[in-house]
């Protein structure tokens, strides 16, 4: 009797024994680790659907405020009424920031330049939009969670400061031996060409050099003519341009928002705008309307900053141009040779750096028209030898230039947003119930806020950084920002 | 046995003699006493009751007719006190005189959640005497708890159980939550832990962020569907008794799980059963539903904006035709002039409007009336159907026992086409191998089947968010009449040119609006899903009796399901998928228990007893979900990964946790009226980190029986208990928050890649930690005609595991910290009472009440706010010095002296930042029941519901933004414009009065800007349970073919009082600590019907 009492406790005991409860806790649902090749393509679709995408940065944000499309419903911000969590691009941090950080990380611990180099330019890429849109942003302490919690906020000079200085050393880093350790596979821009990556850098840096034009004219001129001469975007084939793809889940997000929603349409100033310059890009950028009668649909806008009903009908407004809006494979650009062509004619003009700003410019319009498939000579032709487009050198070629960026910048709308805030062309007129506080606005908003949650979770340094650019409050957007040069 | 019985008939022969007992002439026969223990409510007869004659050391059980039988010694004579116990049921005590060789006598039981003598099945399914309990516990009989047919086994305790609250979701087998003594766990688990037979159950429930698949689905979530709780699955016709063990005291033995309480199900066995006859219990229920409450919707506007509405295409084709809101023309039952003639286009309060009366009023069906149709949404749900059938079979004889239940309910819901059924197979045997070795077993499959559930949490295939969008003259019945629009017409050929969404190769719904709704109908007839949770659970147990007072059980348990879940969204269906797609998700949990147990019961002197358990337990719980989600088809109408235009969407993903335990309890008695318990238990769990995963949870307790003691008993304190006990405890932790693995990103071209994780992980972490300690009285007064039971009791739980928002800036959006308190209080009373016991006439009450103060102590240092969950802007929060679960949203602008501030176009102007605008937990809650009867007849009902709290409602927020209910009518009760509406009590922002009349469109589509007018006072009271039942004389039943037969007219969720209309303030869209928001609310059921139950 006693042996069996004795082997059924030495069961019971087995089968509570403390067998190895660590290896049970292994999470199987992830990667503990991702080289970069396999965080790139994370990377390269967060930027691009992040600054270019539908909501809050290019059609809710920059690009509604320059009046490329209007709100046809739900429409606040056309009314400058910022909806609670829109911010500009707080995201990037914990998105794609981040993954770029750690790709540099891992480049600088495997030896591998070229992983740490690309890391840096998109980063730097990054941080110029949030920056532009934003203002100061935590910088030298961001990024460091397991240390700094609550990261200080540096000035949008010194952020400018570190791109330049970013952009340079990306320029020098590259390895392009072909046996260095690069992107054969994830490199959705370039596949793999380190050459075209360099190039983008140095873009990088003449746009961002040109920012500077108001507030810093000498830095300006510095980082643009070091930008040229280290080599810019040569031709179209040198576009940072994601080429999206025909089937699910890679589609562009115009199309793919398209599909379950109907928020947006052509606003009426860049319609009416194009039209009288007799712009044959119209028809890329915008669709025919819905008239009932087939023989009566042409190309309409909205008027920005109306409330609900007012206004036509929605079937007389077009929507953004099939291009984008019924094409899943369209491109979406971050940076194309025609504006590197814009930047150059302009610092050409300012005499910045060698060469002719009347070139610049006519290859600028033209390298626009054929990213958009018109290659006909004649059209495009036609359409420079308009007076209003033929470049008159001087005052009025900067003008000129910044109209024609403006239009070819059509849906990249924070980088036309921030080029309207430096140059104030075109003049734009807020829609009739856009208003800032309690009054109407005369102006365009100068920037988008800050994340909400800073004020309650790094309160003391979104203050700092509130008061030290003198601004009402995080969600201020009227007070314009340091690279305009009227801040 | 014969031989024995010999030897003890003869030594109960000498020992009267010797004692000089007189030996009756015919002391060589026996006395037998038998009878039928019956309720006294209903007067339904009770298995499984022990009838003992204390004072003769015998007993007997009663069989499923509640008969029993019981031999008294021979030569008992004069008068005997019987007792009969059960589970569920106050003790009765009758005198019998035995008048003869062979006695009848029938005792009835007094049923209550409140005993005084009982005894209650507790942690670990360790039996014990309620006078022991150094805590609170209260018991429920099984029988209780299916009077009134229910889908929700856990719904049935509301009301029923002082400490408990019950929020039950609308949606047919929807799920409920419960709370025991309050939200201890920030963002952890806050419901009990449920154990059945002693063995834990899994109770998840998946939760419901509502708006259904849209990009990357989360593991374990489903848009906008409630498929119910687990533990909802468990047959309320199988079960015996249910003890709520009330906080982290009683169920202390539970250790990491103890924290939240436990709620110890016993099912039925065969026990007591009878031993020859068929054995047949029958139960039978047919109920009718119909909706309790629907939004208090206005009739006097139709659809469209401003005064106007056209339709064209039903997308902004017409004048205001794409508005799915009712600020349209006025309901006149005019046929011409809804829109304005061309010269009239200023929008002005108080114009008198010139209508085109040469313009004739189009709708979506042609031309017609513009008129009301204030049934249009309760037209729209039908008649539900429910019938609930359980038949059991239950043999014993003297070492064996079985009990066979089958169970089925068919319910056709309310929602068109929605039908569910539950099918519920039960065994359950035991055997006595010999004196020594015993075993049990048990097995019980469930299958629940849903299909076509309506949707709810305001997704756009949530019908009521269809009808909060709404145009008030919209003729509902035209909607069921045509479900699709003809291809060859005018209309649908334009909607084909117009809006390219939508695809030419599958039909168009017909519908009142073409740019936000298709026809509620079409959605519940074609857009279908089908859910089925299959689940098997079941534990085998041993038991070796080493002696009189020692014996060791070895039990092995487990509980395994599987969730299978397709939703089907047809081309053309708006929303989530607009060219077609699906969702399907598989789910398999399982929980398996191996443990056992040792205990040793002894008698040290006399007057000193010691009860000894100790035992270990291995736990392995596994979780396995695998989704595939289509979001655009190929061909229509095949739902296939292959018919994915583009990649589709999949997913694995699977968490394994491990505990393994050693435990131990010891109960020191003295004279019956004194018990000291300890307890202990150490986890080492999976987890934790390697070198820091052992915690050790103890207990400490005691109960004093004062009456007993200090011999205080009299007439009218009949019965006196005081207890007090302190544990500490903790709640479970996840697996996998020590490191963080990379996320997964967008593949591309079907090339994956990986993002960094966005969670700064704790190498750390600790299991939160609740210490509680509670004092309590059990009182009888009144020979017992009035019990009270009263506890008071706090709980500190520290240590939350809390991924704390930090700043994005940081590269990460959380970090996993062991940190903050949250304290909670209360005072949970109990009565019951019994005015009038007469033979023929009974009264019984039952009320239990409850009060929990909750504080958040503490959170993480810089961290006064957090997060529990958002809907629609409004954040429920847990803010430092304040109770859990604030609602936080935008209020509006007030001056010092509380005055709404308007802007100068006299609108209410948001506040800049956000305010706590209310909190979801009530005051207090309780429930009253009252049951009378009267010869054959019962009757009895049950009140139950909240005190305070508040809720956020969208239904109410945006059926005020889109000008569909009453209270929309404030400004336009002259015409669409007139007279206009003014802000009351308002100032400007120079502090003069408010005199502007705004637009009532203008003033309702300005509250979007703040929540606070979408919050409400919560407090509602709830008819929720009524029933007459008649037994049927026995002649008559026997006649049948049945000992006993008892019908009943029931009733559920009769009548509902609440403070504010439009919306059941009950509401939960699941069972997470995101409550207190309502969105697109289901209607809730209100049932009644017949059920019908007999016994062998």
């Amino acid at each position: 009797m006693r042996y069996k009492i004795l082997s059924v406790c030495a069961a019971l005991a087995a089968i509570t024994a403390c067998g190895d409860l660590t290896s049970i806790n292994q999470n199987p649902n992830g990667p503990p680790d991702a080289t970069p090749p396999s965080i790139l393509p994370s990377v390269i679709q967060n930027v691009v659907g992040g600054v270019n995408g539908v909501n809050s940065l290019n059609i809710r944000g920059g690009g509604l405020w320059v009046q490329y499309y209007s709100e046809i419903q739900y429409r606040d911000e056309d009314k400058y009424i910022v909806r609670s969590g829109t911010s500009g691009g707080w995201g990037f941090y914990n998105g794609g920031v981040e993954d770029a950080q750690r790709m540099m990380q891992k480049g600088e611990a495997a030896n591998a330049p070229n992983w740490t180099a690309v890391g840096r330019v998109l980063k730097s890429y990054m941080f110029s939009v949030m920056t532009d849109a934003m203002g100061d942003l935590p910088y030298t302490q961001a990024l460091k969670g397991d240390t700094i919690l609550h990261p200080v906020y540096d000035s949008q000079q010194s952020i400018y400061d570190s791109l330049f200085a970013n952009l340079a050393q990306a320029n020098s880093e590259f390895d392009f031996r072909a046996v260095a350790t690069g992107f054969p596979t994830g490199d959705l821009l370039y596949r793999g060409s380190m050459a075209k990556w360099q190039k983008f850098a140095n873009s990088l840096r003449l746009r961002l050099a040109m920012h500077l034009t108001k507030v810093d004219p000498a830095k300006a001129q510095a980082e643009a003519a070091a930008a040229v001469s280290a080599g810019v975007f040569a031709s179209n084939a040198d576009n940072a341009t994601l080429l999206y793809l025909a089937s699910s889940p890679n589609r562009n997000p115009i199309y793919n928002d398209a599909r379950g929603r109907d928020d947006y349409g052509m606003s009426k100033t860049f319609v009416d705008s194009l039209k009288s310059w007799a712009d044959p890009r119209l028809p890329v950028f915008a669709q025919l309307n819905e008239d009932t009668i087939v023989a009566n649909r042409t190309y309409q806008g909205l008027s920005n900053g109306l409330n609900d009903g007012e206004g036509p009908n929605l079937f007389y407004i077009s929507r953004i141009g099939a291009f984008w809006r019924e094409t899943p494979n369209a491109p979406m650009d971050l940076l194309t040779y025609s504006e590197v062509q814009f930047l150059e004619a302009e610092a050409a003009e300012r005499g910045w750096i060698p060469g002719s700003a009347a070139t610049f410019y006519n290859n600028a319009i033209h390298a626009s028209f054929n990213h958009y498939g018109i290659t006909d000579t004649t059209v495009i032709n036609a359409y420079l030898a308009q007076p209003r487009v033929a470049y008159t050198p001087g005052a009025t070629g900067l003008t000129q230039i910044a109209y024609q960026k403006w239009v070819s910048l059509f849906m990249q709308g924070m980088e036309s947003w921030t080029e309207v805030r430096r140059t104030q062309i075109p003049a734009l007129i807020p829609g009739p119930r856009a208003v800032f506080g309690a009054g109407i606005a005369t102006k365009i908003p100068e920037r988008l806020p800050y994340d909400d949650q800073e004020g309650v979770l790094n309160a003391a340094n979104v203050a700092a950084a509130v008061a030290a650019q003198g601004f009402s409050a995080s969600n201020d957007i009227q007070s314009p920002l340091w690279f305009t040069g009227r801040q | 046995m014969t031989d024995n019985r010999w030897f003890f008939r003869s030594l109960l022969t000498i020992g009267l003699a010797l004692i000089g007992l007189p030996v009756g002439a015919n002391a060589q026969e026996a006395t037998t006493v038998s009878g039928q223990v019956k309720t006294s409510v209903g007067g339904t007869p009770l298995v499984g009751v022990i009838v003992s004659a204390p004072s003769l050391k015998v007993s007997a059980t009663t069989d499923n007719g509640g008969n029993y039988r019981l031999a008294l010694p021979a030569g008992t004579t004069g008068s005997v006190s019987l007792t009969a116990r059960r589970i569920g049921y106050q003790t009765g005590t009758v005198q019998v005189s035995l008048t003869g060789p062979s006695v009848q006598q029938d005792i009835v039981l007094v049923e209550g959640a409140i005993e005084l003598q009982q005894v209650v099945v507790t942690a670990l399914g360790i039996e014990r005497e309620q006078r022991s309990l150094s805590y609170s516990a209260q018991t429920i009989s099984g029988d209780r708890l299916t009077d009134v047919p229910t889908t929700n086994v856990v719904s049935a305790l509301q009301g029923n159980v002082a400490g408990v609250q019950v929020t039950n979701s609308a949606n047919p087998f929807g799920s409920a939550r419960i709370v025991v003594r309050g939200n201890s766990s920030i963002l952890g688990q806050n419901q009990p832990l449920i154990v059945v037979d002693g063995i834990p159950i899994d109770n998840n429930a998946v939760g419901n962020t509502g708006y259904g698949p849209q990009g990357t689905p989360t593991p374990g979530v489903l848009g906008g569907y409630d498929i119910g709780n687990a533990a909802s699955d468990i047959g309320g016709d199988n079960i015996a008794s249910v003890t709520v063990l009330k906080g982290p005291n009683a169920a202390a033995l539970y250790g990491a799980r103890a924290a939240n309480g436990a709620i110890v199900y016993t099912t039925k066995s065969g026990k007591g059963a009878p031993s020859t006859g068929f054995g047949v219990t029958a139960n039978f229920g047919v109920n009718t539903e119909t909706p309790l409450r629907l939004p208090n919707y206005q009739n006097q506007y139709g659809q469209g904006f401003y005064g106007e509405f056209d339709f064209v295409d039903g997308n902004f084709g017409g004048k205001n035709d794409g508005a799915d809101e009712s600020w349209g023309p006025m309901m006149d039952n005019r046929t011409s002039g809804c829109v304005r003639v061309p010269t009239d286009t200023l929008i002005e309060v108080g114009r008198n409007t010139i209508y085109d009366a040469a313009h004739a009023c189009n709708q979506f069906f042609g031309v017609g009336p513009w008129s009301a149709h204030p049934n249009n949404v309760r037209d729209f749900w039908q008649t539900g159907l429910m019938i609930n059938a359980n038949i059991a079979v239950a043999r014993s004889s003297e070492r064996n026992n079985v009990r066979l239940s089958v169970g089925r309910t068919n319910e056709s819901g309310m929602y068109p086409n929605n039908t569910n059924n539950r099918t519920d197979i039960a065994l359950s045997g035991g055997t006595q191998m010999s004196d020594h070795w015993s075993a049990e077993a048990s097995v019980n499959y469930i299958n629940d089947a849903m299909k076509s559930q309506p949707a709810q949490a305001y997704e756009e295939i949530d019908p009521m968010q269809g009808f909060i969008w709404f145009g008030r003259q919209v003729d509902t019945k035209l909607l069921k009449q045509n479900l699709y629009r003809d291809l060859t017409d005018p209309l649908t050929q334009q909607i084909l040119v117009g809006d390219k969404l939508l695809r030419r190769d599958a039909p168009i719904p017909y519908s009142w609006n073409y740019s936000y709704h298709p026809n509620p109908y079409w959605m519940s007839n074609v857009k279908t899903t089908d859910y089925a949770r299959n689940r098997g659970l079941g534990h085998a147990a041993v038991t070796y009796k080493v002696n009189d007072w020692l014996s060791i059980t070895g039990r092995s348990g487990r509980d395994w399901y599987q969730n299978q879940f397709r939703a089907n969204y047809p081309v053309n269906s708006i929303s989530p998928f607009n060219a077609g797609g699906f969702l399907d998700v598989g789910e398999t949990r399982s929980e398996t228990n191996n443990d056992f147990l040792i205990t040793a019961n002894r008698t040290l002197t006399p007057t000193l007893s010691l009860t000894v358990n100790a035992g270990g337990n291995q736990r392995k719980n596994d979780y396995n979900t695998n989704m595939g989600q289509v979001s655009e088809l190929v061909v229509p109408g095949v739902y296939t990964l292959a018919n994915s235009n583009g990649v589709p969407f999949g997913q694995l993903y699977e968490t394994h946790k491990k505990v393994n335990s050693l435990y131990g309890s010891a109960s020191l008695g003295y004279k019956d009226w004194l018990t000291l318990d300890l307890t202990g238990r150490n986890d080492w769990s999976s987890t934790l980190p390697e070198n820091a995963n052992s915690l050790f949870y103890p207990s400490v307790g005691a109960a004093f029986v004062f009456t007993d003691a200090l011999g205080l008993q009299s007439s009218w304190l009949s019965y006196g208990k005081v207890r007090a006990s302190w544990t500490r405890v903790g709640n479970d932790t996840d697996p996998y928050q020590l490191a963080a693995v990379y996320g997964t990103g967008t593949a591309w071209a079907g090339v994956p890649s990986y993002t960094a994780p966005d969670r700064l992980p704790n190498p750390l972490l600790k299991p939160e930690q609740t210490t509680g300690a509670e004092i309590g009285a059990d009182l009888g007064f009144l020979s017992d005609k009035l019990i009270l039971n009263a506890t008071v009791y706090q709980k500190n739980t520290t240590n939350q595991i809390l991924p704390v928002s930090i700043s994005s800036a940081t590269g990460y959006s959380s970090a996993v910290v062991n940190s903050g308190e949250v304290q909670n209080r209360g005072l949970e009373l109990a009565a019951n009472v019994t005015p009038i016991e007469k033979p023929d006439f009974h009264w019984n009450v039952v009320l239990n009440w409850s009060k929990n103060t909750n504080k958040v102590i503490s959170l993480y240092s810089g961290v006064s706010r957090i997060v529990v969950g958002s809907y629609w802007n409004v954040n429920v929060t847990a803010d430092v010095g304040q109770p859990y679960g604030n609602l936080v949203g935008y209020r509006w602008q007030r001056d010092a002296q509380g005055h709404i501030v308007v802007g100068d176009d006299g609108l209410p102007i948001a506040d800049a930042s956000q305010q706590v605008l209310g909190n979801y937990n009530p005051d207090w809650v309780g429930g009253i029941t009252n049951s009378f009867s009267y010869k054959r007849f019962n009757f009895s009902f049950s009140f139950d519901g909240q005190m305070g709290g508040q809720v956020y409602s969208v239904t109410k927020w945006f059926g005020q933004y889109s000008g569909v209910l009453a209270n929309t009518l404030a400004g336009r009760e002259v015409d669409w414009n007139k007279p206009g509406y003014v802000v009351p009590n308002a100032v400007y922002s120079n502090g003069q009065p408010d005199t502007t009349h705004v637009l009532a469109q203008d003033y309702w589509h300005n509250t979007f800007y703040a929540q606070e007018p979408g919050i409400f006072d919560a407090t509602y009271f709830k008819l929720r349970e009524a029933r007459l039942a008649y037994t049927l004389p026995p002649n008559v039943s026997r006649f049948l073919g049945f000992s006993d037969a008892v019908v009943a007219v029931v009733g559920r969720n009769l009548l509902l009082f609440a403070k504010q209309p439009t919306i059941d303030p009950e509401t939960a869209f699941d069972t997470s600590n995101r409550q207190g928001v309502e969105n697109g609310q289901l209607p809730t059921a209100r049932s009644i019907g017949i059920t019908m139950s007999v016994r062998p």
